[in-house]
């Protein structure tokens, strides 16, 4: 069974709503066994790439249960984002970027830009539904206020 | 019981020494007294040596009002100066890290060499009359000094020695920081609505520790957490014994895999460098943070990750991912403590809260307030005035 963009760019979308509602385990269900979730930026002041955060899916795992016992950001992140590219490589396999603005919105209602960034995906696409493989978060923003638990 | 408008207001029935008024993170002519005064007069850390690895590599930075260059000048020694032009005072470089033999004004094109010499000067006969040449216009030096190959810096040329001021302070992180040479791998900046030293505060008190998940459970469920007794060091610094803490009662993966130099599998150290650096070493990763402040609201936190300069790959993931797991924009408890000290600050920005108290006595054990009343001693001397009482001066 082919997968076509639509399905791709459909199951991006829905890693965005997931995280947007929060829903962890359906956010796992949209990637596969060896899924890898990195952040990264470039640092000027080093004048190096960084790793702010690099998991495997038992690390995400581990990640998202831990939310609950944390103090955390008491508001609601969205997600915006627009697929720009999809790429196939032939054997099974794609690459999509999405450019991504994530909003914060207090409990009181007042929203603001909490980073903009891109999502580097790599999606499985050998069972005939598409996974996500791995994503990297390449943030633009690198001064995030009091930083998140959440993932981006 | 709750209280009344006036008794809330009422001052504490406490020594000075145990509350400190709520003005010193509010008022705006404190705040400035802070930076001339105390900012300015006491040894700032500025970067670590391995962020200008190379000859000619320098970084920028703003302390207590300034822009700083820090450089590794073309003799091979670290310099810093401040970031002004002798001639208009235009900002010369603009990018938080380089490398140029040359630092041309973007001005009036005026010149300086990486020792501070001021190499040229445009149209410099214009300037013969007046006898304004370019030996006399290098750049303003600022003394610096140097432990574990952070880059410390004084804008106070008659303030004590960086050996004096700092003394014995680094002596529980001499066998892991002092034994290779070390490396930033990570450096994030957090702008936060708070005041300066209400972050430091978080550094500086552990009774706080209670609102870290992580904490409560791999460190504060050991008694010894408790009977660690807190070491007060001229100029206002601390330490606390080193402790053993069990990442496995959160979840985590112990931390016994590559661990720094001095350092036993999940072990932990601190050292509180007066008046604005913490060092947290957790068995694999180092980290450090110190502040700058904008306003008396605003503060901006800048955090260092290190590892061992020229380790192994493998190696330094493992460092990267330990430092992430705590610290960094998405550490545990590093948004946490952002979130306290923004609670604190949204209530103190209109005066909804008159004193802080640092009342705790418990023999310097570590839920003791000593740092804090000792950090509040030296501030008091710095600033002419008393932090419990800081607008009728009276010492």
């Amino acid at each position: 069974m082919s997968v076509s963009d639509d399905d791709i760019r459909n199951m991006l979308h829905e890693t965005f709503l997931c995280l947007d509602a929060e829903d962890y385990d359906a956010y796992l269900e949209l990637c596969g066994p060896e899924f890898r979730y990195r952040i990264t930026a470039y640092s000027p002041e080093l004048r190096k790439d960084q790793v702010w955060l690099d998991h495997d899916r038992e690390g995400m795992t581990e990640l998202f249960g831990n939310i609950q016992f944390h103090v955390r950001l008491p508001g609601k992140f969205f997600r915006h984002g627009h697929v720009y590219r999809i790429e196939r490589d032939g054997n099974g396999s794609a690459k999509a970027l999405t450019s991504m603005v994530l909003h914060y919105t207090e409990p009181e209602g007042d929203s603001r830009v909490f980073a903009l960034c891109r999502y580097h995906d790599d999606i499985d696409l050998s069972t005939g539904t598409p996974l996500l493989a791995s994503r990297e978060v390449r943030l633009e923003t690198r001064q995030l206020g009091t930083g998140s638990h959440i993932p981006m | 019981m709750s209280r009344t408008a006036q008794q809330w207001m009422e001052t504490p029935a406490l020594p000075g020494s145990d509350y400190v008024d709520s003005q010193i993170y509010t008022d705006p002519h404190i705040f400035e007294e802070e930076q001339k005064l105390l900012k300015r007069a006491t040894w700032k850390l500025a970067c670590h040596e391995s962020e200008i690895p190379e000859l000619y590599d320098y970084r920028t930075l703003d302390h207590a009002g300034f822009s700083i260059i820090v450089t590794r000048s073309g003799d091979g020694n670290i310099r810093a100066f401040i970031n002004a032009c002798s001639h208009r005072s235009a900002t010369i470089l603009s990018e938080p890290a380089g490398n140029a033999k040359q630092w041309m004004c973007p001005f009036h094109n005026w010149t300086y060499d990486t020792e501070g010499n001021c190499t040229s000067i445009t149209l410099p006969e214009g300037y013969e009359e007046a006898g304004v040449c370019k030996e006399k216009a290098g750049l303003r030096e600022v003394r610096n000094g140097m432990k574990f190959g952070l880059v410390f810096i004084n804008l106070d040329d008659d303030a004590p020695s960086f050996d004096e001021f700092f003394g014995d302070a680094f002596e529980t992180l001499e066998d892991v920081m002092g034994a290779e040479p070390l490396e930033v791998f990570h450096h994030h900046k957090a702008m936060m609505n708070a005041n300066w030293k209400t972050w430091h505060e978080t550094n500086m008190e552990f009774y706080h520790e209670f609102l870290h998940y992580v904490n409560r459970n791999i460190a504060m469920s050991h008694k010894s957490y408790f009977e660690r007794r807190l070491k007060l060091y001229p100029y206002g610094h601390g330490t606390v014994p080193p402790m053993q803490q069990t990442y496995e009662r959160a979840g985590l993966k112990e931390r016994t895999d590559k661990p720094l130099p001095g350092m036993s599998p999940s072990e932990f150290r601190i050292a509180l460098l007066y008046p604005d650096t913490c060092i947290l070493v957790r068995t694999t990763a180092i980290r450090i943070d110190t502040t700058t402040p904008i306003s008396p609201n605003l503060t901006l936190v800048e955090q260092r990750g290190f590892g061992i300069k020229g380790e192994p790959e493998d190696v330094r993931n493992v460092r990267v991912r330990d430092h992430n797991q705590f610290w960094g924009p998405f550490g545990r408890n590093f948004p946490e403590d952002g979130n306290a000290v923004e609670i604190v600050e949204k209530n103190l920005r209109n005066g909804a809260a008159p004193y802080g108290i640092f009342a705790r006595h418990e023999d310097l054990k570590c839920m003791d307030d000593a740092l804090i009343r000792t950090f509040y001693d030296e501030w008091g001397k710095y600033m002419g005035r008393p932090a419990h009482n800081p607008t009728n001066v009276t010492l």
